[in-house]
């Protein structure tokens, strides 16, 4: 649908703003349907690669003039909470890299989405949570979604099965990025699309451009 | 472009719902819009130059199906082995 509302808008060369919603994350949130809404939100990134795609497209007469936005109307209150183990179920596991995981295969921890190259164990017997790659679900069918059979699996909590006020998250990529960076109110992003639209953004992309020179060197903690 | 769900709001409207009885997919197809109600069609729109200048697929009659039935999951059942805290961990060994 994504590709198809792409060829159609871009026909021509002229401008255009394409609006995709990712609307059943919310719909799978609200029954607290944690698998549905993690599934959903693989749609919606698929739908975001297409995107990107368009916007990074050599081919295309706009390469460098497309600027994709991607954030959310709300947060929800299930979030995840841990791992569940399923050799011990009654525990929840803490995600962060404090928390030991076991080796199994020698090659258990792999990265999501692709069909990876093994990830080579730096501490056999001892890696740890996100810095050796967990979660270790592998696609092994090339279906574009990971299977999740392993052992350590995604626990979530949730309250209400409604909308919460949390904060939620924009990114931010092409021109006029950079004004999209840190916290905002969520009725600016209208007006900061406007601005784009209406201006030279080049300042502001040099601006990005120079600020992403500076990098954090081994971040690793 | 428009494309989604609830074509009943386009073309089974009744004055109770929607204040008039009006076929909005007739007249968006009159309006110029070519029109899709399906995945084998809109696949199908010819690219390039015969690229339809304005489009909208509706297709389904309310909401879009949701990706957890698209793909055919069912949903998870607790085992011995593994029993989950609430109904909420991923729990999938094949797809169907």
């Amino acid at each position: 649908m994504t590709e198809k509302a792409i060829a159609t808008l871009s026909k021509g060369g002229g401008p255009f703003v394409l609006m995709v919603e990712g609307a059943s994350i919310d719909k799978q949130s609200h029954p607290n349907h944690a698998a549905g809404v993690i599934w959903d939100v693989i749609e919606f990134d698929k739908s975001i690669a297409v995107g990107r795609k368009f916007g990074a497209s050599n081919s295309s007469a706009k390469n460098g003039q497309t600027l994709v936005l991607v954030t959310a109307d709300h947060d929800q209150s299930m979030s995840i909470v841990g791992l569940s183990d399923v050799q011990n179920s009654r525990t929840v596991l803490n995600t962060r890299s404090i928390s030991v995981y076991p080796l199994r295969n020698g090659n258990v921890f792999r990265a999501a989405y692709t069909n990876y190259a093994t990830v080579a164990p730096s501490n056999a017997g001892n890696n740890t949570g996100e810095v050796s790659g967990f979660p270790d679900y592998v696609d092994g069918n090339g279906d574009g979604y990971p299977e999740n059979t392993n052992r350590f699996r995604i626990t979530v909590g949730f309250r209400t099965g409604n909308h919460t006020g949390s904060s939620v998250p924009i990114t931010a990529e092409g021109p006029g990025a950079i004004l999209f960076t840190g916290y905002q109110d969520q009725t600016d992003i209208c007006w900061k699309m406007a601005k784009i639209l209406s201006s030279n953004t080049a300042p502001l992309d040099e601006l990005l451009k120079q600020t992403s020179k500076f990098s954090i060197v081994n971040q690793n903690y | 472009v428009i494309l989604g769900g609830g074509v009943d709001q386009f073309n089974a409207r009744t004055t109770n719902n929607s204040g008039d009885t009006r076929n909005l997919v007739d007249e968006l197809i009159a309006a110029g819009f070519a029109y899709t109600s399906n995945r084998t069609a809109l696949n199908a729109l010819p690219g390039g130059a015969a690229t339809p200048d304005k489009l909208f697929g509706l297709f389904r009659t309310s909401h879009m199906n949701v990706a957890y039935d698209k793909l055919g999951f069912t949903s998870p059942r607790p085992t011995n082995q593994h029993r989950p805290l609430a109904d909420s961990t991923i729990s999938r060994s094949s797809k169907r």
